[in-house]
């Protein structure tokens, strides 16, 4: 393959959008097929009958979605330069209708494919049938009206805006064509009435995505030449004393004159400028995306207490939703000549890789806590205006009761295992994150993998288990596996000092609190300890306890990795 | 216990199949400034990053202000100001945020000096690093560099790429720094007439190995460059004691030599030529010899 | 004190300073006790390293033309009778002698007839002094 090379400027790009995209679509594809094998030992394993419209449903909504998330506009979004770049393909000698109209055929081509080969897999194995031409059409559209709010605007911050106003128009648009039918809405896309179109229909898909098109040429032919679209609005609308005042107070806010009181505080605050404060800007998202979704929610007829579930979900996966978004940021490695990598300024800061782990970890959880009250108060607005107070007081009473039952030292330990928890969930996701550009391949082998095992599992479960040795062995290599890997990051820690400082003390301070919570509930609770008789259970439990204390000696390690090459 | 700033001790390191330093040898001493000269992808960067640490030695030690520098991290890189090659600066910062929070980090840190640099070159505070011409953002590093007084200074590459104008004010903090007592200067540059006017040692590197070190007017002393023609046609300089480099124009041979003067033309001589001009050699001359084509090395 | 000093010639810079400060002391431009420039605001000048500087002061200092004292700086030293100064300004002298006669031969005049060029010039400088000295006077 390395000997091929690209002919002409059309091919280069072609190129380059497989070289950039290759690795993501093989994975969407790959997600998407192990999703059709699952469903497929489903439905092996129970007669579903009438379900299979919902099936189908289901199946159209998850492909159309994963089709539709590529990365040449996905790259525009992510703050370091990895994947498709416009910029530098601007460069190059090709006409802007050209760069653009190929992008968007190759976008559109894996699109499709990507939505083509699942579907007819699944149309193979269960037989049945999902419409094509209907949802390929308004798949086309998606992708056209996607790319187009990516590209057009050049600052980060609109290209959000208008990738929000996208996603909203396209659901409203959903929401009332599904209106006509009073079938809950997943049956009503599984049904192939819904995508026969009349002509005029596909006409106005195509009318859409070519007014798309023609913005996006606009747009990016004035980036080429470093204006845009929105900037000779701003140029010719407000008044300058407007933008003035604006810039001014823009100074006053960010203005600091008054030097730190020591580096921890500086790197803190440094920290918080570089990506805490893009943690808070999802934090306020969050809360409309939850409102959006109970709207569509309670529009598509559910009933009214699903929003008060809704947000309780929502208040229980924040936490971990926070924490990944902020760890790209405090990671803080840039693409650099083809590589990931982490830049001199901040492998030079005079600070232990300790400390500006800690610093990391606090900025994450300052900035989580902040989002998570935000939410909080959010729902509790909600179960004012439109909510059920009821359900939450009996979850609130029920919560009570069971922490006045435990003990005292458990209502203590719990929490505290909670915060382990949760730190080292941030620490584990840097670990990992800091050490897999440095081995590209084990991601691509780990996902193939775990790929390779659900076909096997899938065939397994419509086999009557034959295989069911190897998945026992398994429960007892994994553990085994997970124990030698925590034993070796211990060692290493041990050997570069990381054990003698105050954040490992910490973590070993919280664990202890883990394991102290985990006995109690062994003691008490009667399956578990029956389960635990089992030796590969056993084994599972005690990898999984130490999990947390291993991940947090692992962060400044990997962080290591990158500082000292 | 030694009185050096920085002691590097058969340092080798690879990337992939690059063999990026072979066995490479540096003592720096308090109170000198160290020119370090290469062509691109000679090892210079890879050398000042094993110095700060950012690089761990596969092979060989480096020590700098008597620590490991990768076990001591904090220690040493609060005494050392840098540059990098690329000015790695984050972009949303203003000045005057950038000078107060690496004021944080270092003690001795010299706010008056800071804020006379700032005034030298002109720089708004209120400016965001992003805002920032290329000058101007080498010139916000500099300052963020040297304005805690650092006992060693590392600057990659400072003047790559900038006006004469920005060149003599980054030469000139370079000059001040180590007219303080016992500060240490190491810069890298492919710009001989900076090395050759601002350095008292050159360290110069070809391909991962130091190929020439010592006080440079020594060797500036010991290299010539010699004129020299011959009664007959000659196809190739003859093979002749400390003779680095030999090129012929029109019958007569430039010829770069290292060692006595007096030896080399008694050997001309008996090789049958004529010396029609002998002077000292640049460091620009001195760098082609070394490490440029039609260099004829000495046999080992 | 001006210093003119080129990196790319292949003297070192120090010899290159120790020949000028000679030159200026020998010609008059320096006079005897004038302090030299610090050396760190020379080195900032001339943009060159300090130990640069101050080499070239030792050698200075080590031939006699400039002396230190404690605390206070460099001067330039009391050359009037020293012979080390006249023997420098014959030097100087020689070197402008020898150019001019090279030149002269290559332009084919004879030594009879620069002598007569140097008669004629001699009066006409000794014309322009005494009219200077009226006009002051």
């Amino acid at each position: 393959m390395n000997r091929w090379r690209p002919q002409s400027p059309d091919q280069a790009v072609l190129w380059e959008l497989w070289r950039t995209g290759s690795s993501d679509l093989l994975l969407r594809m790959s997600i998407t097929l192990g999703f059709c094998l699952v469903i497929y030992g489903i439905e092996r394993s129970t007669d579903l009958g009438p379900e299979s419209v919902v099936i189908s449903g289901i199946l159209i909504l998850v492909l159309t979605i994963s089709a539709s998330a590529t990365q040449s506009w996905m790259s525009r979004l992510a703050f370091s330069d990895t994947g498709f770049m416009l910029r530098w393909q601007l460069l190059q000698p090709i006409s802007t209708v050209r760069l653009v109209g190929l992008t968007l055929a190759y976008t559109l081509l894996t699109a499709f494919l990507a939505f083509t080969v699942p579907a007819l897999l699944f149309s193979w194995l269960t037989g049945i049938s999902v419409p094509l031409a209907g949802p390929l059409a308004i798949l086309g559209c998606l992708v056209v009206c996607l790319l187009a709010s990516t590209w057009a605007p050049k600052s980060m911050s609109l290209r959000i805006l208008s990738l929000m106003t996208v996603i909203v128009i396209l659901s409203t648009i959903a929401i009332i064509a599904s209106r006509r039918s009073a079938e809950p809405v997943l049956m009503f896309i599984g049904r192939p009435e819904t995508f026969y179109f009349k002509w005029y229909g596909y006409l106005a898909l195509a009318v859409v995505a070519i007014i798309a098109f023609s913005i996006t040429c606009m747009a990016v032919t004035r980036q080429r030449c470093g204006e845009s679209l929105l900037g000779q609005l701003w140029a010719a609308w407000p008044p300058s004393e407007w933008k003035k005042s604006v810039q001014s107070a823009r100074l006053a806010g960010s203005r600091r004159q008054g030097g730190f009181a020591g580096p921890v505080r500086a790197q803190f605050w440094y920290e918080c400028q570089n990506f805490g404060k893009r943690i808070l800007v999802l934090c306020c998202f969050f809360p409309i995306a939850v409102c959006c979704f109970i709207a569509v929610a309670l529009s598509l007829g559910y009933d009214p207490g699903g929003g008060d579930r809704v947000w309780m979900i929502a208040l229980l996966v924040a936490p971990i939703v926070y924490q990944i978004v902020g760890i790209d940021g405090a990671v803080g490695l840039r693409s650099y000549r083809g590589s990931l990598r982490m830049s001199t300024f901040d492998a030079s800061r005079p600070l232990t890789s300790v400390q500006l782990i800690e610093i990391k970890l606090l900025v994450i959880a300052v900035c989580s806590i902040l989002g998570w009250l935000l939410l909080a108060f959010c729902a509790g607005t909600y179960v004012m205006l439109l909510g059920d107070p009821n359900l939450w007081l009996t979850a609130g009473r029920q919560f009570l009761k069971a922490l006045y039952e435990s003990p005292l030292w458990m209502a203590i330990g719990l929490p505290l295992a909670l915060t382990l928890v949760l730190t080292s969930t941030s620490a584990w996701l840097l670990a990992v994150w800091l050490w897999l550009p440095r081995h590209p391949w084990l991601s691509n082998a780990f996902t193939l993998a775990a790929v390779l095992h659900l076909f096997l599992f899938v065939w397994d479960s419509t086999h009557h288990f034959q295989l069911l040795f190897l998945w026992r062995l398994y429960a007892y290599l994994l553990p085994l596996c997970g124990l030698a890997v925590s034993a070796w990051i211990l060692w290493r820690a041990y050997r570069q000092g990381i054990c003698r400082t105050r954040l490992f003390a910490i973590a070993c301070l919280l664990s202890g609190a883990l394991l102290v919570c985990a006995a109690v509930i062994v003691q008490q609770v009667e399956l578990v300890r029956l389960k635990l008789s089992m030796p590969e259970i056993f084994l599972m439990l005690v990898a999984l306890l130490l999990t947390p204390m291993v991940s947090i000696a692992a962060a400044p390690l990997a962080f290591n990795l990158h500082r000292h090459q | 216990m030694s009185d050096r700033i920085a002691q590097v001790r058969n340092l080798s390191r690879r990337f992939g199949r690059t063999q990026a330093l072979d066995h490479v040898n540096v003592d720096l001493f308090p109170g000198y400034v160290y020119g370090l000269v290469g062509g691109n992808g000679q090892g210079k960067t890879t050398l000042i990053k094993h110095l700060l640490g950012l690089l761990k030695a596969q092979e060989g030690t480096v020590e700098v202000l008597g620590m490991d520098p990768v076990k001591q991290p904090v220690q040493v890189l609060q005494r050392i100001g840098y540059l990098s090659e690329e000015r790695e600066l984050p972009d949303w910062m203003r000045i005057r945020e950038l000078l107060n929070y690496t004021a944080a980090f270092h003690s001795g840190w010299d706010a008056a000096y800071a804020d006379e640099l700032l005034a030298t070159f002109g720089l708004d505070e209120q400016k965001k690093i992003r805002e920032l011409s290329k000058g101007m953002r080498a010139q916000a590093g500099l300052i963020a560099a040297v304005a805690h007084r650092p006992q060693l200074l590392l600057l990659d590459e400072p003047s790559t790429g900038l006006d004469a104008i920005v060149r003599r004010d980054i030469l000139n903090a370079i000059v001040r720094t180590v007219a303080d007592e016992d500060r240490t200067v190491l810069f890298s540059s492919h710009l001989l007439d900076e090395v050759e006017q601002m350095s008292d040692f050159v360290f110069m590197v070809d391909a991962g190995r130091v190929v020439l070190q010592g006080e440079l007017d020594t060797i500036k002393q010991s290299h010539r460059r010699w004129l020299i023609q011959f009664s007959e046609h000659r196809d190739s300089f003859p093979r002749l004691d400390g003779v680095l480099w030999a090129e012929c124009n029109t019958s007569l041979w430039s010829v770069i030599c290292n060692g006595s003067p007096q030896e080399f033309s008694s050997l001309i001589q008996a090789a049958g030529g004529r010396v029609r001009e002998e002077r000292a050699a640049s460091l620009q001359e001195i760098y082609v010899a070394r490490v440029g084509p039609g260099t004829t090395r000495p046999m080992e | 004190m001006h210093l003119e000093i080129s990196p790319r010639d292949g003297m070192p810079i120090y010899r290159q300073i120790v020949q000028q400060v000679t030159y200026q002391i020998a010609s008059g431009q320096l006079v005897s006790d004038q302090e030299l420039p610090p050396i760190r605001s020379l080195a900032e000048q001339l943009l060159v390293t300090p130990n640069t500087i101050a080499k070239a002061y030792r050698e200075l200092e080590s031939s006699g033309l400039v002396y230190k004292r404690q605390g206070a700086g460099t001067f330039v030293a009391d050359i009037a009778c020293s012979p080390l100064a006249k023997r420098e300004r014959r030097r100087i002298l020689t070197a402008r002698a020898d150019s001019l006669l090279a030149e002269a031969r290559q332009l084919g005049f004879d030594f009879k007839e620069v002598i007569e060029l140097l008669h004629g010039r001699q009066a006409v400088l000794e014309r322009s002094l005494k009219q200077e000295q009226s006009r002051v006077g």
